[in-house]
């Protein structure tokens, strides 16, 4: 019995713990690449454009901006987009960093993951 | 935009607690000690229907809902939810050692809920009313197959009584791709494409366009039936019975990767997962096929996390929300399921995106599925229990989740487009919201709208029929022809018809100047427009511009809402250098379109008026004029020019080329 109690105890402390932090939000990608690398999706700065073949122009020109200040680090790209300013990504530590001090960049979210959502009979 | 606030918090804690003692309770009592052996419960109430059957028929279908204190998975951590699973496994274990000999058989055992299906005789009945752990008992009713019920609830089959089946229109499915060569889907899939960002499309890569693209994945074979069963639901065909958009094409999109290890939760290893940057992908090939194909939604029956706000929501899915937000401008619904965590308080990720449709679960009895999500923010339900539709191999089987009640509503969009195609997203979706029927979620009040497609087709009235206003140069000799444009105000998936017949104004039938028609104006099934041409006969007399009318009556289909008016322009005068323009209106656009149509009748360049014509209100002067076309001249100057030194009126003079040339000058007709 002890041992069930311990264990649970210390389920619900790292709950706790995650539970700040938001363990119940958003689903976390697992780790499929290198360790510590993590896929993240990154959401940068365009002008405001009046047409969509500017803002096509617009969004290749600030990606390219992007993986330049990363040429010098460890990185992926995952995935790109023509009509929205973002950007996949699998990136080392070191390439995080970079992100984080970039001021081209709007925002860098997890690449979460989503399941089906039902179940056989 | 993760925290959760304390009072929720402590509750999470609090029901930790009861699992943890429940865990202890149950560690107390090792599962080698028969139940028997526990102090007598009390009996829990059989219900009278199955007492009868299992007297009757020997045998009895029943559910047996365990006592065991459980949440929904997705508010509990990892962790936790293990514990949880192995409470409700161990309780499942207990009471089968207590029916033990009974001849009870074990029908359905759930992971995650604390429930269980039994095949009982009236022996093992009593026994199962005393067993410690059990808290209810309550009939396993039979349900029919389930497309076939559950189109029908959502009025989908009087829908294509009524000619709406989304001829013409597409649905986009973003899942675990989609069986083509399915009897239920045959023809169905126009586009193929698949964003798996592990290199997992069939052709090994994270990318893969065209034909076989978003075939279902083989690598999770319970995963990867879902896109089939989904695909099916929303616009599925077959003889018995159908999906909803059952004339829909299906734009196929694979967007699931291959998991392995710690990843996969759900009971399969491997299994298919899908990342949030393969799924925006997906709805930006979405937004790229709009000039294609008539999409009219986007179906994603997927999710994670789970959310108790919009905005932080919002926050997490920045991109999703982007991309669905493209498709919103452009008509395209972006329809996500709620997600299964039996939450009264939160949605799943990208549901909860805020403008997103998301879609909660129904049954057959118009209830809440125990399973589906519910918040107040939920845009809308529809049926999710029990679903039978197609899966890979031509076969069938049965789904719950919220991942079947997402594609009704993705289909019943197709059907609410191809009534009235321009209509935006919030358009439909109001409409859907105020003809549905209102469901109460009893763990917290919310009252949401189970879909009802045709109410919610008639909502927008019924269709119209309108023919435009043309305009033809009458010409100095011989016939042309002028077209009128009937127009209906949405599609249908049958013809519609009307009588048209042409009736004088100004100008005559029987005195030449058109040639007088009748017939029968056919609009065929999902096209919105038909053409009805009149023979206009040329002369050389200088006349008024005149009018005739093309009228509509005894439609079929739809109501007459306007009929057509023709202008013949007069091109003819004695004096070579007049330009006659007629107008009805005097709106500004419409003097620059009337003073270059005179100057083409007169084979001069057209204006180019950037910049050049003053406001309508700043009219410089205006006279009447009576000899020839009982008018008004109004005089607009070009902004920045003097006005000309002619003598206003000009005595006998209409309007000369070289007026139009200085002054923008034009001719207002006067009713």
């Amino acid at each position: 019995m002890r041992p069930v109690i311990v264990g649970t105890f210390i389920l619900l402390v790292s709950c706790a713990g995650l539970v700040a932090a938001g363990c119940a939000t958003r689903q976390q990608a697992p780790s499929e690449i290198a360790p510590q690398w993590r896929r993240v999706i990154v959401t940068f700065r365009v002008p405001p454009s009046e047409s969509e073949d500017q803002r096509r122009a617009d969004i290749v020109a600030g990606r390219e901006a992007l993986l330049r200040e990363l040429a010098s680090t460890p990185h992926r790209v995952t995935r790109t987009y023509e009509t929205i300013p973002g950007v996949g990504l699998e990136v080392s530590p070191e390439a995080l960093r970079v992100l984080e001090k970039s001021r081209g960049i709007v925002k860098i979210d997890t690449d979460s993951l989503n399941a089906p959502l039902s179940g056989s009979r | 935009m993760r925290i959760i606030h304390g009072s929720r918090t402590r509750l999470l804690l609090i029901s930790m607690a009861v699992v943890v003692v429940a865990v202890v309770a149950l560690s107390a009592e090792p599962a080698q000690q028969p139940p028997a052996a526990a102090a007598p419960q009390p009996a829990v109430a059989v219900p009278a229907v199955v007492a009868e059957a299992a007297q009757r028929e020997g045998r009895a279908r029943v559910i047996v809902r365990l006592d065991v204190p459980a949440q929904p998975e997705g508010g509990l951590p990892p962790g936790l939810a293990q514990v949880q699973r192995q409470t409700i496994g161990t309780t499942q274990q207990q009471v089968m050692q207590r029916l033990a000999g009974t001849g009870a058989r074990l029908v359905r055992q759930f992971e995650t809920i604390p429930y269980m299906a039994l095949e009982v005789g009236p022996d093992a009945l009593l026994t199962l009313a005393q067993t410690p752990g059990v808290l209810a008992i309550q009939e396993d009713r039979l349900h029919a197959p389930d497309l076939a019920e559950s189109v029908p609830l959502v009025e989908g089959d009087a829908a294509w009584a009524a000619h709406y089946d989304a001829m013409n229109w597409a649905v986009a499915i973003l899942d675990t791709g989609v069986e083509g060569s399915h009897s239920f889907l045959a023809g169905k899939v126009v586009s193929e494409a698949c964003y798996a960002g592990n290199g997992t499309c069939p052709n090994g890569e994270f990318v893969q366009i065209g034909a076989g693209a978003a075939v279902p994945c083989t690598f999770a074979p319970v995963g990867c039936r879902h896109g089939t069963h989904v695909a099916g639901i929303a616009a599925g065909s077959g003889p018995d019975f159908s999906g909803v958009a059952k004339r829909a094409s299906i734009v196929a999109i694979q967007v699931f990767t291959r998991f392995t290890g710690a990843s996969c939760t759900r009971g399969e290893d491997p299994c298919a997962l899908a990342y949030e940057s393969d799924i925006a992908a997906g709805l930006e090939r979405v937004y790229q096929l709009r000039t294609t194909f008539q999409i009219a939604s986007a179906n994603l029956s997927l999710g994670g996390g789970l959310y108790s706000s919009q905005a932080s929501c919002d926050a997490d899915y920045s991109l999703t929300k982007m991309i669905v937000d493209l498709l919103r401008s452009v008509t395209i619904a972006t329809v996500i399921a709620s997600g299964n965590n039996g939450s009264g308080t939160g949605m799943t990720g990208p549901g909860c995106v805020s403008t997103a449709v998301s879609v909660g679960s129904t049954t057959e009895s118009d209830t809440i599925s125990p399973f589906s999500n519910s918040t107040s923010f939920l845009s809308l339900l529809a049926p999710g229990s029990e679903i039978t539709s197609s899966v890979p191999g031509n076969g069938f089987e049965t789904f719950n989740g919220t991942s079947m009640a997402t594609p009704h509503v993705a289909g019943a969009w197709t059907i609410l487009k191809q009534r009235s195609p321009a209509a935006s997203v919030t358009t439909i979706l109001t409409a859907l919201q105020t003809a549905g029927l209102p469901i109460t979620d009893p763990r917290n009040g919310v009252t949401k709208s189970r879909i009802r497609i045709l109410n919610a087709i008639n909502s927008f009235g019924p269709l119209e029929l309108s023919v435009n206003d043309p305009r033809i140069s009458e010409g100095q000799s011989g016939t042309k022809t002028l077209n009128f444009t009937v127009s209906l105000s949405g599609t249908r998936s049958a013809p519609v018809t009307a009588t048209y017949a042409t009736g004088d104004l100004t100008a005559s039938g029987s005195g030449g100047d058109f040639a007088p028609g009748a017939g029968t104006v056919t609009i065929p099934a999902g096209a919105s427009s038909q053409t009805v041409g009149v023979t206009i006969n040329g002369d050389t007399a200088m006349e008024s511009s005149e009018t005739f009318a093309l009228m509509l009556s005894n439609a079929s289909g739809a109501n007459v809402a306007d009929d057509g008016i023709a202008t013949i322009v007069n091109d003819d005068f004695t004096d070579p250098s007049l330009v006659g323009v007629l107008m009805k209106t005097a709106h500004i656009t419409e003097l620059r379109a009337a003073i270059n149509e005179a100057r083409a009748v007169k084979g001069l360049p057209a204006f180019s008026f950037t910049g050049t014509l003053i406001p309508q209100t700043t009219v410089v002067r205006a006279l009447h004029f009576q000899e020839m076309y009982n008018a008004i001249f109004e005089a607009y100057f070009a902004a920045g020019l003097t006005p000309p030194s002619v003598d206003w009126p000009i005595p006998g003079v209409y309007i000369r080329a070289e007026h139009i040339t200085v002054l923008r000058a034009i001719v207002v007709n006067l009713p």
